[in-house]
């Protein structure tokens, strides 16, 4: 409780470290704990804006064409599935049409269909591929589709997407190295204000490591107050916490076991 | 609280010069760094004396405090420190307060349960001390808004309220005037006389050290060149 005291008393006179301090052993101790549950976030968000392969396909408008998005998105592998309406398509063609200055094929030409965009996850082989496009053909007609052909991953994965890609293997380790960096400078920080007060106590209380024993009791009783947040979330990994504890103890025996004057 | 009856003031001084001695140097030789800080010292401090130590900037006074206090320990030499339940307190050149915090709380920080039954008996204390050498009104000012003499008001009391047995003090007048410097020795030759204090001051006040009766060790260089009365240096 006497070390407790003056950690809180000090934390009061340096509220800016000490907030620093409280914040980022907060941060760690989530981090640390919900390692899988942050990774698996991480990826999904990362991962939401990055299809996979995919195909156009030109179905008849007589087509329920709703009915075969939902046959086609319960099978293995797709992603989603996307419906260009008909007046899109044919908005487009036209525009194609008069481009090429055809303007009187649209009339000869039977533009009465509806588009799909079949994505799949990226994860999907050739054969998956090939499998899902056979099905689509049964399950319509071969002669009432018109299948484009199919953009593969490897094309999708360059650039910009791929880094995006490369981000979300990186990010979770990335976030806590980032997290431990500031975590170790506001302790320094902190602890160095925690120096002074406790040289003076040493030096009038005769009471040794005080310092040590001071950030100790606060580190415990923050580390104790994160673990409650950390919990709500899911079952946390308590080996991880005997990690950061036995690294901070570590810091303590090597940094704070003897005080000086800091002037 | 802070002292004993009148009656009992000449019997105490008595007893504690039969105490015998609370420091023993024999040949004590100490480097700050490369240079030789002091050269042979040898040096007995009895229990409840009062002692000056004296000498030019650079003779090795802060050096010879630092070892009694037992923060360096000599190259050469033999030191025979007070043993068991004997508290030291300390003033410090640089006074070592705690800029961001008040007077006040910088004197909290020398509360210790151990010797104060409760924390009201210490505070008790710690007004008497403030009152006693004026600053009572200013204990809320922070130490980073005080001028030099409450600085080192408050070190001294922060070190009497350690109810010590040895004091050393390293320069604690510098920032006094000639009058509040006799207050300051005046307290604590009463201190010596009703508890048995032992007090070794390092001084560059000649004119506080002129009148002192007691006895004075006179370092140059590193070197012990006079232990005696005033009158000699």
């Amino acid at each position: 409780m006497f070390y407790l005291r003056h950690f809180f008393g000090i934390f009061r006179q340096n509220i800016i470290w000490g907030c620093a301090f409280m914040l980022t052993t907060l941060g760690l101790v989530f981090l640390l704990g919900q390692q899988n549950f942050i990774g698996k976030k991480i990826g999904i968000w990362l991962d939401r804006d990055i299809p996979g392969a995919y195909f156009h396909t030109l179905v008849s408008s007589k087509e329920n064409h709703s009915w075969l998005s939902r046959k086609l998105i319960l099978l293995p592998e797709v992603k989603y599935v996307h419906t260009l309406p008909r007046e899109k398509i044919v908005g487009e063609v036209k525009n194609i049409l008069e481009n090429l200055d055809v303007g009187g094929l649209e009339n000869i030409l039977e533009l009465d269909y509806v588009g799909l965009k079949v994505v799949f996850e990226k994860t999907v082989s050739d054969r998956t591929q090939n499998l899902v496009r056979e099905y689509m053909g049964k399950l319509v007609g071969k002669d009432k589709l018109m299948m484009g052909a199919i953009k593969k991953t490897a094309t999708l994965d360059s650039g910009p997407r791929k880094l995006l890609s490369g981000i979300g293997a990186w990010f979770y380790p990335a976030l806590l190295g980032v997290v431990f960096i500031f975590w170790l400078f506001s302790l320094w920080s902190f602890s160095y204000r925690t120096v002074e007060v406790s040289y003076i106590i040493e030096q009038y209380q005769r009471k040794t490591n005080v310092s040590a024993k001071i950030m100790l009791t606060g580190f415990l009783s923050v580390v104790v107050f994160s673990i409650v947040p950390t919990c709500l979330v899911g079952s946390p990994q308590f080996i991880n916490f005997c990690a950061i504890g036995l690294l901070f103890v570590l810091i303590l025996a090597i940094g704070l076991r003897k005080c000086a004057w800091n002037s | 609280m802070l002292f004993k009856s009148q009656s009992s003031t000449q019997k105490n001084a008595r007893h504690f010069q039969k105490r015998g001695r609370m420091f023993f140097l024999e040949n004590i030789t100490s480097y700050f760094g490369k240079i030789e800080a002091l050269k042979a010292i040898s040096l007995t401090v009895d229990k409840g004396e009062i002692l000056f130590i004296t000498g030019s900037s650079g003779a090795g006074k802060t050096t010879l405090l630092r070892i009694l206090a037992g923060e360096i320990v000599p190259i050469k030499g033999r030191i025979q420190c007070p043993q068991g339940d004997c508290r030291i307190a300390r003033v410090f050149q640089d006074l070592r307060l705690i800029g961001k915090q008040t007077c006040e709380t910088n004197l909290l920080l020398s509360y210790d349960p151990d010797i104060y039954r409760n924390r009201d008996e210490f505070v008790y204390d710690m007004m008497e001390f403030s009152r006693i050498m004026g600053i009572k009104d200013r204990l809320h000012l922070e130490i980073k808004n005080s001028n030099g003499g409450l600085k080192q008001k408050v070190a001294i009391i922060r070190a009497l309220l350690s109810k010590p047995d040895v004091i050393l003090l390293d320069e604690p007048t510098s920032s006094l005037d000639f009058e509040n410097a006799n207050k300051l020795f005046d307290i604590l030759n009463l201190y010596n006389i009703k508890k048995g204090l032992t007090v070794i001051w390092a001084s560059h006040n000649r004119d506080l050290v002129r009148n002192f009766s007691g006895r004075i060790v006179h370092l140059d260089q590193g070197r012990l060149v006079h232990s005696g009365r005033a009158c000699f240096i």
